[in-house]
């Protein structure tokens, strides 16, 4: 598998909380604040320009339409004096509750007054002009305003004897006031129903956002290893579509990966069985009727078969430790103390052939998560190493600590030569060199212990043994809460 | 003694058959042979050598195939894969033990050994270790031709420990072939049992890997 596939997670992770991203959700929100501030605004100022236009020409048009009225009452018919007055008094009385005193009338009879709504000297109001403009302090709302609120629009007309005027003066605060009223209304809905589609905004953008990351959640959550098809439950169809695409990839994923493997097991097979094949004859030659120098080819040929055979199988080891995911959440419970005597059990008939002795001090059983295979291939390895460079007779003691107290560890120790710290370290990297140094097979045991612990974040902790005197190598499976 | 191969590598099997020969067996080899034979010419060879070649399913239906028609032969598998899997696999099958590629040949003429060992036992034959010979079915054990007592507990034991000579029986191995499953007799018993066994056959016959279980090496 190429390196740069096999991202440690914790640069994965990094990566992702450093990049810059945005979330729907803030630029749904965003984008709705501003529209429905644009909104809102614009409406309430269409309403004021619309509203100045339409309502200044209704009131004008009322006005003139009552000058005009009054005008065609004066001159058809003889009234007496009071008519007016009494259709004016009983409009004020009809719209004393709303306050109007937004207009006056003045009728002008053989350039007299006839009527008045004014306070006004009778030789001020005969001097009235038909069309133009007044300043006369207004009581509006009870309240008397002036300066700027003094200005009163006139509307007149004259009969063509020349007898009778009606002028009509008309407040120029109420147009004012009437458009300040209704945009304040407009504002004041405006501002209520925005709240209101606002929050129902809210809650449509959580309803489309919340499968979103419902989803992301979903694939969060998967396993490293895990090739099953993603299920991210839901009928939104942008959803289901990216649904298809992961797992449209996933499955090419596991296709990729199950050649893989596949390929391993068949590369191994493929080497071990001709390799099989030369050792089988090699051990088939009658040694006795042979030259003591063709013994000694044919142990060489053993040798190297012997090494090869472990190249094949460590290599095996470092593709299987690739290939399995480096998190806990794989993990199966295994107990340290079955694989540890399981190992022994094998090394035992060497080590016994040699008048050695192997030893095992454990609770009855370690139980932990873990990847069974992995921390096979790591003891096995170690085990293995032990026994190779163990002295004669090999002794070597293994002790497994756990439980309720003792953090869980497996310490190996033989009375070999040791080995100092800084060919422990050495040795780790040794299959980098591979490519390079072909060959010797040796060492390459504690490449793949470190590898394989460095996915399974495990510690490893050289030592002199103080009992046998040589090589004492400790793995803690208290994984390390940083890790 | 006749072995049966199942070996289509040629080099393989004529290097196995030639050992065998030479270890005083009769030996079968066939190169390809998926057709089955009958249970009881099966039960005719001590030890079945089979490979589980690369489709790796072929060697395994061979011996699904034999077991289901009864014939109880060992059956020692010759395998490239290595993992656990593959391990639990074969012996899941019900094969009697497990050589991975390139095996030492020493190594399997004493697994060969091991597992006609238990044939015999299981035949009530006479089971033979060093100079210890047993006869299951009699519960006779004899050393150097001298007849030993045993009860038959111990009988068990010495006959389990002999069977599997070369390799560890851990302690819960032990028990659960004494007692059935492991966990009834009481945590010294298996000590006080093998304490006895070598007071009467010589301190050197049994081996305590300590922790583990016991062993008889292998004479050889």
């Amino acid at each position: 598998m190429p390196e740069q596939e096999k991202m440690p997670e914790e640069e994965k992770m990094l990566e992702a909380s450093s990049r810059k991203t945005v979330s729907i959700r803030d630029i749904l929100y965003r984008r709705l604040n501003i529209y429905l501030a644009a909104g809102w605004v614009i409406a309430t100022l269409l309403t004021g320009l619309a509203g100045t236009q339409y309502f200044n020409e209704g009131l004008r048009g009322r006005v003139i339409h009552l000058v005009n009225i009054i005008m065609a009452f004066e001159t058809a018919r003889e009234q007496d004096a009071g008519s007016v007055g009494r259709i004016d008094n009983f409009l004020s009385d009809q719209m004393d509750d709303i306050g109007v005193n937004d207009y006056f009338i003045v009728v002008i009879l053989d350039n007299a007054v006839r009527y008045s709504t004014i306070d006004l000297p009778s030789e001020q109001l005969l001097a009235l002009p038909l069309h133009g403009e007044m300043s006369y302090p207004s009581s509006f709302l009870g309240y008397e305003w002036s300066v700027p609120f003094i200005d009163w629009r006139l509307y007149g007309v004259e009969d063509p004897d020349q007898r009778v005027r009606v002028i009509v003066g008309l407040w120029k605060g109420e147009v004012f006031f009437g458009i300040l009223t209704i945009t304040l209304f407009v504002f004041a809905v405006g501002l209520i129903v925005g709240a209101v589609s606002l929050l129902l905004a809210r809650r449509v953008v959580a309803q489309v956002v919340h499968p979103l990351e419902d989803s992301a959640t979903a694939v969060l959550q998967r396993k490293e290893n895990e090739m099953t098809p993603i299920r991210l439950n839901t009928r939104l169809r942008e959803l289901t579509q990216i649904e298809d695409a992961l797992n449209d990839l996933i499955a090419r994923l596991d296709a990729t990966v199950r050649r893989e493997r596949h390929f391993i097991a068949n590369a191994a097979h493929e080497l071990r069985t001709p390799l099989a094949a030369v050792r089988a004859q090699a051990e088939a030659v009658d040694r006795q009727a042979v030259t003591p120098q063709i013994r000694g080819q044919i142990d060489g040929m053993l040798d190297a078969t012997d090494r090869a055979s472990r190249l094949i199988a460590q290599l095996l080891q470092l593709a299987r430790s690739e290939a399995v995911a480096s998190d806990a959440s794989d993990a199966e419970p295994i107990d340290l103390v079955a694989i540890a005597r399981d190992l022994i059990a094998q090394f035992t008939p060497e080590i016994l052939e040699s008048r050695g002795d192997i030893e095992l001090f454990a609770p009855d059983a370690v139980t932990l998560p873990g990847n069974r295979e992995l921390v096979y291939a790591l003891l096995r390895n170690l085990l293995e190493n032990a026994v190779k460079y163990a002295g004669t007779p090999k002794h070597i003691v293994v002790t497994v600590a756990g439980g309720q107290n003792p953090d869980p560890s497996i310490c190996i120790e033989d009375n070999g030569p040791g080995m100092s710290e800084a060919n422990f370290q050495k040795a780790f990297a040794k299959f980098e060199r591979l490519g390079r140094k072909s060959g010797d097979g040796a060492g390459l045991g504690l490449s793949i212990v470190h590898d394989i612990a460095k996915r399974q974040k495990l510690r490893l902790m050289r030592d002199q043994s103080p009992q046998l005197g040589g090589l004492k190598v400790t793995v803690s499976f208290t994984r390390s809460p940083s890790a | 003694m006749r072995i049966l191969i199942y070996e289509d590598d040629p080099a393989i099997g004529d290097a196995l058959t030639r050992r065998l020969q030479q270890g005083g067996y009769t030996v079968d080899w066939v190169e390809e042979g998926v057709a089955l034979r009958s249970a009881a010419e099966y039960d005719d060879f001590t030890v079945i050598i089979l490979d589980l070649g690369l489709p790796g399913e072929d060697g395994l239906t061979i011996l699904r195939g034999l077991r289901a028609m009864g014939a109880n032969t060992p059956v020692l598998i010759l395998t490239a894969r290595d993992s656990i899997e593959d391990r639990v696999k074969g012996l899941d099958a019900s094969a009697d033990d497990y050589l991975v590629k390139p095996f030492v040949m020493d190594e399997l003429l004493a697994r060969v050994r091991a597992l006609a060992r238990r044939k015999a036992a299981k035949a009530q034959d006479i089971v033979r270790c060093g100079d210890i010979e047993i006869e299951p079915a009699g519960l006779i054990v004899r050393k150097n031709g001298k007849v030993i007592e045993f009860a038959p507990k111990l009988f068990n034991l010495l006959l389990t420990l002999v069977v599997n000579s070369g390799r560890v029986l851990t302690r819960s191995e032990l028990d659960e072939k004494l007692y059935g499953w492991s966990g009834e007799a009481e945590s010294n018993t298996l000590e006080v049992y093998v304490s006895q066994l070598r007071r009467k056959l010589g301190a050197d016959l049994i081996k305590t890997v300590r922790g583990v279980g016991y062993i008889i090496p292998r004479e050889d």
